[in-house]
C-alpha cells in the first residue's frame, strides 16, 4: 500500500518534471520544450509554436527523459502484483501517448483482478448478462436479442453500453441501427425514424440509400400503417408456404416482412421510372443510337436505385439493356461486316494497281477493326450477364477468333506491301 | 397499534394518491397505438377485434384516425362481409388521397363485388328445363340476328341468337378484364351459330373436324380485319347442345381475344388452351382429376415438355389439355391480377413463362425457377385432385 502510494506521488513528479527539454543560449536565454537537431539547428517545439537557433548559439541541452523511460523507472518503483498501482500506471501511460504499453499493463491487471472494471473498460469491454464482452460479441448478442424481441434490455441497458465503449464509427453505426429496427419493432415511430435519418447521414453511400428509404416510409406514414399490395415474400404464394406470407392490405411496418414489402414496394417505383426510360431508348434506337445509349444508362441508374434497396431486384432489366444495346451495336457491326465482305469480293474481281490493292488491303483492315472493337464492346455488355448472355457471349467470341485471325492475314499482307 | 378511525383515513389518501398516480401516468392511447393494436388482431387472425378497434379509432375523430377504416374494412373482407367491408373502404376512400392505398382500396372493392356477384357467365345447362332446352332446339328456315354492343349473332333460333349474345357479352367482359387490363374491346365479332356439325363444317371458316366450334381472324376486302366464330346449335342427336354455350363460346371467345392480343408475339400453346379453358363457364374437375393423375403417374408431360408443346398427338391430348387447364389455374390463382396481367405483358414481349414471371413477380432471375415451379405446381395439382377423389368417393346425399 505504500509502494502504491510512493507511484502515486512518482506519477505526479514526473508529470510536473516531464514538461519538455531545456535549451540554455550562450546569451543566457533559456526555452523549454520538445528539442531537435538538424543540419547544424537546434529546434524546439513549444506549445506556442517551433523556434530555431543555429547550433553555435547554443551553450547547452539538457534533455529530459522520454515517456517510455519515465514508463519504465515507474514500473520499477512499484510493486507489480499490485493492481491498483499497475492500474495507475497504465492510466499514466494511456495519458502520454503510450497506448500499446498502457494496453499491456491493463492486461497485466486483469490477470491480477479480472474484474477490475476500469481496466475492462479502457480495453473496450462491457458487462452483459454478468459476462465481459468485446464490442463485437456484444453487438452479436445484441442482435440476437433484436431476433429474440427482448427490445427493452437492449434499449435500456446494452445498446448504450455498447455505445459507450466502441470506438469505431463502424461499429457505432451497427449500434445505431440496431437501435433503429429497436425502435422501429417496439412501434415507436418517430424515434424510429430520426434513428434512420441519422444513418443515412453517417453510412456509406450504398447502405445510406436503404436507411433514407425507411427514414421516408416512416415519415410518410407516421401511424406505423403500410398498405401491402402483394403478398410477401413475392414467390411465397406461387412457390413457397402461403401459410407465413404478409397478406395484401394493411399491416404495420413494425413487422419486419412489412417493412421489406415497403423497401421492394419503392425498388419498383425506381424499376418502373428505369422502365419508362427504356420504352424512350428504345423509340430512339434507330435514328439516335447515342440519345439511346444515353437514356439506357439513365435507366441502369434507376436500377441502381433498385438494388440497393432490394439487391438484384433489377437484374432482368439490366439484362434487357445489354441485350438491345448489343442489338444496336450488331446493327453498325453489319454494316462494317458488309463493307469488309464486299471489299474481299471485289479483290478478285478487279485490276487493281498495287498502290489501289494495298488500299483496298487497308480499307479492309479498318473495316475489321471495327469489328473487333464492336465486337468487345458486345463482350463488355454481356459478360456480367455469363448465364443469360451466353449465347451472345459464344457468338462474340467465336466472330472475334475469325476477325483476329483475319487481321492477321491483312497486317502481314500490309507488311509485306511496304 | 392505530385506531381504525386513523387508519380508514390514511387508507383513503393512499388510494387517493394511487388514483391521483394513476391519472398522472396512465394516458389514453394514442390513435397510432390504438391502429397498431388494430393491426395487431389483424395479424393475429384475430378478426373481430381488429374491427372493432378499428371502428372505435377511426369514429373517435382524431388526426389520421379515419386511416382505421382500412383495418375495419380489411376484418369485414377477411371474415367474408363483403357489403360492410365495401362501405368501410368507401370510408377510407373519402379521405386518402395517397395513390397506392386508394388503388389498393378500389381493387378490393371491386373483389368484394365480385364476391357477392360472381363474374363466371351463367351455366346454360344449368339454367335451362327441358322446354327451353327443346325450344332452343327448334331449327327456322331463315336465320335471325341479335346485335349487341360487340357481338352480331345469327342463329337459325330467334331465342337462341338472344341467348348466344347474351352469354357472349358476359364472357367478352370477363375475358377482358383478365387479359386486356379491363380494357375496351372496340370490335364487333360475327357469331354464327351453324344448325349442325355438317352445316359448320360446310360454312365455318377454319373449322377443325372433331371441332364444335372455331374461331378466325381475316382480312375482308376492304383491308379491315374480321373476327367470327363459329358454333353448332345440335349435337348428334339432334338435341340442343348446352355445351356449345357454356364450353365452346367462352373458349374460342378467349383464343381470338388472345390472338389479337398477342399479335405475332408468341403465346405458350399450353398457356393459350389454359385460359380458353379457364373462360368457360363452369370449371370442368375431370381435367383437374386428369391433371392430378398424369403428374403422379407416369402419362405425366413434365413442365418444360408443356411448355415447348405446340401440337398434341392423340394419345397424349387429353394430357396436355388437362395439365395446361391446371398449370394457368393455378398461375391464376396464385398471381394477383396486376402480376397475372403483366405476366402476360412480358410474354407478349418476348419473354419465355419462367422469365416473364420472374419479371412479373420483381424477382432476381433463378436458373431453378422453372423446376421450382413444376414442383409447387404439380405438388399442388396431385393434391387437389386427391381432394376432389376423395369428394366423389363421399358423396354428402345418396345419388
Amino acid at each position: 500500500m505504500r509502494r502504491a502510494g510512493a507511484a502515486c506521488l512518482l506519477v505526479g513528479i514526473l508529470a510536473a518534471a516531464a514538461v519538455g527539454d531545456r535549451v540554455l543560449l550562450k546569451d543566457g536565454r533559456v526555452f523549454v520544450g520538445k528539442v531537435t537537431e538538424s543540419e547544424g539547428k537546434v529546434l524546439i517545439e513549444m506549445v506556442y509554436g517551433t523556434v530555431s537557433f543555429p547550433a553555435a548559439e547554443v551553450e547547452d541541452i539538457v534533455r529530459m527523459p522520454t515517456p517510455a523511460d519515465m514508463l519504465e523507472w515507474q514500473l520499477s518503483q512499484i510493486d507489480r502484483s499490485d493492481p491498483k498501482a499497475l492500474f495507475q500506471v497504465a492510466e499514466w501511460a494511456r495519458d502520454n501517448d503510450l497506448p500499446h504499453q498502457a494496453d499491456e499493463l491493463l492486461r497485466q491487471v486483469l490477470a491480477l483482478q479480472g474484474d477490475h472494471v476500469r481496466s475492462r473498460k479502457l480495453l473496450g469491454y462491457l458487462k452483459a448478462e454478468g459476462k465481459w464482452l468485446k464490442v463485437p460479441a456484444a453487438l452479436q448478442l445484441a442482435r440476437s436479442k433484436l431476433a429474440a424481441g427482448q427490445y427493452k434490455a437492449l434499449l435500456d441497458e446494452l445498446l448504450p453500453a455498447i455505445e459507450e465503449v466502441a470506438d469505431d464509427a463502424r461499429m457505432r453505426l451497427e449500434v445505431k441501427e440496431i437501435e433503429a429496427h429497436c425502435r422501429l419493432q417496439t412501434r415507436q415511430f418517430d424515434l424510429a425514424q430520426k434513428c434512420f435519418e441519422s444513418l443515412t447521414e453517417k453510412a456509406a453511400p450504398a447502405e445510406s440509400a436503404g436507411y433514407s428509404a425507411i427514414a421516408e416510409i416512416l415519415a410518410a406514414h407516421p401511424d406505423g400503417m403500410y398498405v401491402v399490395t402483394e403478398s410477401y415474400p413475392p414467390l411465397a404464394m406461387l412457390l413457397g408456404d402461403p401459410v407465413d406470407a404478409v397478406k395484401p392490405g394493411p399491416a404495420s411496418l413494425a413487422q419486419p416482412k412489412v417493412l421489406a414489402a415497403a423497401l421492394r414496394d419503392r425498388a419498383k417505383q425506381a424499376i418502373a421510372l428505369g422502365q419508362q426510360l427504356m420504352a424512350e431508348a428504345r423509340k430512339f434506337e434507330r435514328t439516335e443510337p447515342e440519345a439511346a445509349k444515353s437514356r439506357y444508362e439513365q435507366a441502369k441508374k434507376h436500377f441502381d436505385t433498385a438494388d440497393l434497396l432490394v439487391p438484384r431486384i433489377a437484374r432482368s432489366f439490366r439484362v434487357e439493356i445489354a441485350r438491345r444495346r448489343i442489338a444496336m451495336i450488331r446493327t453498325g457491326m453489319n454494316v462494317q461486316a458488309e463493307v469488309f465482305d464486299r471489299l474481299m469480293g471485289e479483290l478478285g474481281k478487279k485490276n487493281l494497281t498495287p498502290a489501289a490493292y494495298k488500299e483496298q488491303n487497308a480499307r479492309m483492315l479498318r473495316a475489321l477493326n471495327h469489328v473487333h472493337s464492336d465486337l468487345n464492346a458486345i463482350l463488355e455488355l454481356a459478360e456480367p450477364f455469363e448465364r443469360e448472355l451466353v449465347l451472345e457471349i459464344t457468338d462474340a467470341n467465336g466472330r472475334l477468333g475469325t476477325v483476329n485471325a483475319l487481321r492477321e492475314i491483312l497486317t502481314k499482307e500490309l507488311n509485306a506491301l511496304r | 397499534m392505530p385506531s381504525g378511525r386513523v387508519i380508514i383515513p390514511a387508507a383513503a389518501a393512499l388510494l387517493a394518491g394511487l388514483g391521483l398516480t394513476a391519472l398522472a401516468t396512465t394516458r389514453p392511447p394514442s390513435a397510432t397505438e390504438r391502429i397498431q393494436q388494430g393491426l395487431t388482431a389483424l395479424s393475429d387472425n384475430d378478426l373481430a377485434r381488429a374491427e372493432r378497434i378499428a371502428v372505435a379509432v377511426a369514429e373517435a375523430n382524431q388526426p389520421g384516425s379515419w386511416r382505421a377504416w382500412l383495418i375495419a374494412a380489411a376484418a369485414r373482407q377477411r371474415q367474408g362481409r363483403y357489403q360492410q367491408a365495401q362501405d368501410a373502404y368507401r370510408q377510407f376512400l373519402a379521405l386518402c388521397d395517397r395513390p397506392a392505398e386508394r388503388a389498393h382500396a378500389m381493387e378490393q372493392i371491386q373483389r368484394c363485388h365480385w364476391a357477392v356477384a360472381p363474374r363466371k357467365p351463367a351455366v346454360v345447362s344449368q339454367m335451362l328445363n327441358e322446354n327451353q332446352r327443346r325450344a332452343l332446339a327448334l331449327v327456322s328456315e331463315r336465320p335471325y340476328t341479335e346485335s349487341t354492343e360487340h357481338f352480331a349473332v345469327q342463329a337459325y333460333n330467334a331465342e337462341l341468337a338472344k341467348l348466344v349474345a347474351r352469354q357472349a357479352e358476359t364472357a367478352l367482359a370477363r375475358i377482358c378484364e383478365e387479359i386486356l387490363s379491363s380494357q375496351a374491346y372496340p370490335h364487333i365479332v360475327n357469331v354464327y351459330v351453324w344448325p349442325d356439325a355438317v352445316e359448320y363444317q360446310k360454312h365455318a371458316t377454319s373449322a377443325a373436324e372433331w371441332a364444335g366450334g372455331s374461331f378466325s381472324l381475316t382480312h375482308g376486302e376492304d383491308g379491315q380485319l374480321i373476327r367470327r366464330i363459329d358454333l353448332t346449335q345440335l349435337d348428334k342427336h339432334r338435341h340442343f347442345d348446352t355445351g356449345t354455350l357454356d364450353r365452346v363460346l367462352p373458349h374460342e371467345m378467349c383464343h381470338l381475344v388472345l390472338a389479337e392480343y398477342f399479335g405475332d408475339a408468341h403465346c405458350p400453346l399450353a398457356l393459350n388452351e389454359g385460359l380458353a379453358m379457364m373462360a368457360e363457364a363452369a370449371v370442368d374437375n375431370a381435367r383437374l382429376l386428369l391433371a392430378g393423375a398424369a403428374l403422379a403417374g407416369n402419362k405425366k408431360i413434365a413442365l418444360p415438355g408443356l411448355l415447348r408443346t405446340e401440337g398434341c398427338s392423340a394419345d397424349n391430348a387429353d394430357v396436355f389439355y388437362a395439365e395446361s387447364f391446371s398449370l394457368t389455374a393455378y398461375l391464376h390463382a396464385r398471381l394477383t391480377r396486376e402480376q397475372f396481367r403483366e405476366m402476360l405483358a412480358q410474354i407478349k414481349a418476348g419473354f419465355p413463362l419462367d422469365e416473364a414471371l420472374q419479371r412479373a413477380l420483381y424477382v432476381p432471375p433463378d436458373p431453378a425457377f422453372l423446376e421450382r415451379l413444376a414442383r409447387a405446381w404439380e405438388a399442388e395439382a396431385i393434391r387437389q385432385a386427391q381432394f376432389l377423389k376423395a369428394l366423389d368417393a363421399n358423396p354428402l346425399a345418396p345419388s
